[in-house]
């Protein structure tokens, strides 16, 4: 029975991240990323692709909490 | 009633400290969890006054895993790793699974990875994982946040995005917001 719904919940998940990038890509200050040092525009452009705040935020060289601090600045929302 | 117990990652308290309606959480949770790896990582000024305001009042409760909590948050790491349709999850996020897992606490999570365990992996599927849209619809179906109408519920989710800068899905807004309308008898 899992096995069975496994198939519709994998493709559920990536209509939600395709939907989720979109929003992201629709939202996001792109004046404000573009006038970023090339460390933290690539960490602002790697989470708008793929919602990984983690890797986002090493790419960034930040914390969490501040990587946190710069999407909301950036107006990149969160989708989940 | 409240709930016993919950634990949460960094992202969920991170965002959630930045929600208006923020205590609905200490209500909602006799006790909320917070593992050491998650204080850490912890470094807004708001964020950690609110958290240390409750860890004082004792709603919050700083949490050191045992050994073999952190052996089997490896475990899971490296699980979720290796399936290819998996997203990542680290060891914060995998600690707090295993941890909620073993004492049978609401996971509080916005990690996607860490949402997505118990909806793929068979052996977690019994695990309670919730994001903001979740905790919010309990706090609305067990009165903790008021409503009055079906426009106040709309809000209530609405605030929240305002608030955090958080998007939730239209189609799991959709469903939250007729579920509590459906439990309130005002749909």
């Amino acid at each position: 029975m899992f096995e069975d719904e496994l198939e519709k919940i994998l493709s559920e998940i990536a209509e939600e991240e395709k939907e989720a990038r979109e929003i992201r890509r629709r939202m996001a200050d792109w004046d404000f990323i573009k006038r970023q040092p090339p460390r933290i525009r690539a960490a602002l452009e790697y989470y708008i692709e793929t919602g990984d705040i983690r890797r986002a935020s090493r790419i960034a060289g930040v914390s969490l909490s501040k990587f946190r601090k710069l999407l909301r600045e950036a107006s990149i929302p969160v989708v989940v | 009633m409240s709930l016993k117990l919950a634990i949460s990652d960094t992202c969920f308290i991170i965002d959630w400290s930045y929600y208006r309606k923020r205590e609905v959480l200490i209500e909602l949770f006799q006790t909320i969890l917070l593992p050491e790896q998650v204080l850490e990582e912890v470094e807004d000024e708001k964020v950690i006054s609110w958290i240390s305001k409750n860890l004082a009042s004792g709603k919050m409760l700083l949490f050191t895993p045992s050994p073999l909590d952190l052996r089997r948050a490896e475990e899971l790491m490296l699980e979720v790793a290796t399936r290819p349709h998996m997203k990542r999850i680290e060891m914060p996020e995998a600690l707090c699974l295993v941890i909620g897992s073993r004492l049978n606490a609401i996971i509080l999570t916005e990690n996607r990875g860490a949402l997505l365990v118990p909806k793929v992996m068979k052996k977690w599927r019994r695990v309670k994982v919730w994001r903001a849209l979740e905790t919010i619809k309990e706090a609305i179906k067990r009165g903790y946040i008021k409503v009055f109408s079906e426009e106040d519920v709309r809000k209530t989710f609405r605030e929240y995005e305002e608030d955090t800068g958080h998007i939730f899905p239209r189609r799991d807004l959709i469903r939250a917001i007729n579920e509590v309308l459906s439990c309130l008898r005002m749909s």
